[in-house]
């Protein structure tokens, strides 16, 4: 069966690289990449530099930071005990989803 | 505060902005080595792995554009890049660029002229400590009072002949030793030219005389030495005198040891014991001395234009002005009670009444800042009308300018449209256009920087003279014609474009030869 990758719905992408992080522990960019394919089994249309920027803004809200001085590549990883951000960009995605399921549910 | 934290962060990663870029390309390259070894790992060939990874990762340059908006405040960055760009194509026309630059130079140049004029003589505060508390005496009635002798040296407006804020001395002894809402009065005047001799050639100097307690209630201080006392107020005290700093400066060339050193004043020898502090000049704005000289002096230094009285105990001379400093929680008009009580009593109940009973004499205090404004009352409006023209010229100089950049862009309607074309919004080219205006503008301020930050005693403004416009020479009031060599150094400054321009002028009306030839 050929499947039709999906684009990745807007600000959705943040919610994958934290979730990724606190789950696997720290990561860089690539080890992200891989585990959203993994996980979505190809389904996802995902271009891997758009995770970059994402990281680089995470970093710089002190939500995300990097272990130790990489000499190729940054391995981003959740601050200690600071799952503020994971935590708040799931609320809004279940609130979002809830929505949407809402919506759909009054069709039927 | 994460938004804050984030601005911060992005701020600060504008200075490191060649670091970031380079971690990122290291970054972008080591992402796409794994993604193509995964892909050779699949059983690609490592040219087919290499653009397959490619594909994955999507466009790098537009992975990088991103990146560098989330890292660092575009705004700035652009504005920079602007700024560059600015001063490129300034570099490219010098012609232009020139032509931009005097114009602008010369409207600003005779702004910045005439608002140092005004602040100097209207907007300068008292240097003083606490002026609030800083009162000055004025008194007024209906007739001239019968006085032996009158004078005032311009420190306040007035007339003369029936309301003035000059006093004699032995009101000003009254009034001190009665005073309970005073925590100090003071008497000044002058200044008065005398000999000064004793340090160089001889020459003509200007001492103000002050009461002995004139530094502690002015809250003036001194820099070297000490300022005068009451002690040398006393008659047989031996005379002494405070430089003023600019004149210590210039005539003595801020020698410390001038302090102690003995000079003549009028054939009579006087010793320097101190030198007030730079930021003291007159309380009257516009009005400078060269030393202060105790009051008691006034019968040894003898003035040529005083007659045989003696102004010291006559009390009929009125000569000196009077500030007070009114104690901390008495009100102005207490003080002003207390004070005019005493003044009724002089005046009217002395051994030879100055005012008759119908003249209703009356003292009032007014506040020092109020009361002193020398002759800027009456120069005050010549100011204000030079200033609006001055500011006509700033604003015709801005429209030749703007009209030179005008026909330039016109020039530059080609690159535009390239630019246009390669997807900058408008917004983009116009604010890319700005800054180019602003440089201008700035290298112009550049030019006039030059001037001190106090240019306290108006120096002869060739700028004035060039306008047609010459100040009236008040015979009290020297320094407004003074010229630059003779103010201290902190009030020299090199002359501006404006002026030099007025310079030419000049030197050519006295050389008889147009200042700027027709071909």
């Amino acid at each position: 069966v050929k499947k039709n990758p999906i684009p990745i719905l807007q600000g959705t992408l943040d919610l994958m690289i934290l979730r990724t992080l606190s789950t696997m522990g720290p990561q860089h960019a690539y080890g992200i990449a891989s585990r959203l394919e993994q996980v979505s089994g190809n389904l996802l249309n995902l271009n891997q530099g758009t995770i970059h920027p994402a990281g680089a803004a995470w970093m710089d809200a002190r939500l995300l930071g990097q272990d130790g001085e990489q000499p190729r590549s940054k391995v981003l990883r959740h601050h200690e005990g600071r799952l503020k951000g994971l935590e708040e960009e799931t609320a809004r995605w279940r609130q979002m989803s809830g929505v949407v399921e809402k919506l759909l549910a009054e069709e039927q | 505060v994460s938004r804050l934290r984030r601005n911060l962060s992005k701020l600060s990663n504008l200075f490191r902005n060649n670091r970031a870029e380079e971690e990122l390309a290291r970054e972008v390259a080591s992402h796409l080595t794994l993604l193509a070894d995964d892909f050779e790992r699949r059983g690609m060939s490592s040219e087919e792995a290499r653009l397959a990874a490619k594909r994955a990762y999507g466009g790098v340059e537009q992975a990088k554009q991103a990146h560098r908006d989330e890292r660092s405040l575009l705004w700035i960055e652009q504005t920079i890049q602007d700024l560059r760009y600015a001063l490129r194509m300034l570099a490219r026309s010098p012609g232009f660029a020139t032509v931009a630059i005097l114009t602008l130079a010369l409207g600003i140049g005779a702004n910045s002229a005439i608002f140092s004029v005004i602040n100097a003589v209207m907007l300068r505060a008292l240097p003083a400590e606490d002026p609030q508390r800083l009162v000055i005496f004025s008194w007024s009635s209906h007739h001239e009072p019968k006085l032996r002798g009158h004078s005032s040296y311009g420190d306040c407006d007035g007339n003369e002949g029936t309301n003035d804020c000059s006093f004699s001395v032995p009101f000003y002894e009254a009034l001190r030793s009665h005073t309970s809402t005073f925590s100090g009065v003071a008497a000044f005047a002058g200044p008065m030219e005398v000999d000064f001799s004793g340090n160089g050639p001889a020459i003509i100097a200007r001492g103000e005389y002050v009461s002995g307690d004139y530094f502690t209630t002015v809250g003036a201080k001194t820099i070297v030495g000490r300022p005068l006392g009451l002690a040398d107020n006393a008659p047989s005290a031996s005379p002494a005198i405070v430089l003023d700093y600019g004149y210590w400066q210039r005539t003595f060339g801020a020698d410390p040891t001038a302090v102690g050193r003995a000079v003549r004043l009028n054939n009579m020898d006087v010793a320097i014991v101190g030198v007030a502090a730079p930021g003291f000049a007159s309380l009257t704005p516009g009005k400078s001395q060269d030393f202060f000289m105790p009051l008691s002096l006034a019968k040894r230094i003898r003035g040529e234009r005083w007659g045989t009285e003696d102004r010291l105990s006559d009390p009929a001379t009125w000569w000196v002005v009077l500030a007070g400093r009114v104690k901390p929680g008495v009100s102005i008009e207490q003080a002003q009670a207390e004070a005019g009580t005493l003044f009724q009593a002089e005046a009217l109940h002395a051994a030879k009444p100055m005012f008759s009973q119908g003249d209703a004499p009356a003292l009032r205090l007014l506040p020092a800042r109020e009361a002193l404004n020398g002759e800027s009352s009456q120069i005050a409006a010549m100011l204000e009308l030079i200033m609006t023209a001055v500011g006509f010229v700033l604003l015709i100089a801005c429209a030749n300018v703007a009209g030179l950049i005008l026909a330039r862009s016109a020039n530059r309607q080609k690159e535009l449209a390239v630019r246009q074309a390669l997807g900058a919004g408008r917004a983009r080219i116009v604010r890319q256009l700005h800054p180019g205006c602003h440089l201008g503008r700035a290298s112009s301020h550049q030019v006039d920087l030059q001037r001190p930050r106090s240019a306290l005693p108006v120096c002869h403004y060739p700028g004035l003279a060039c306008a047609g416009i010459h100040l009236r020479p008040y015979p009290r009031h020297w320094d407004l014609v003074r010229p630059c060599s003779q103010l201290p150094q902190r009030a020299r400054r090199p002359y501006t474009i404006a002026e030099g321009e007025c310079i030419v002028r000049l030197g050519s009306r006295i050389a008889g030869r147009p200042a700027f030839p027709a071909r």
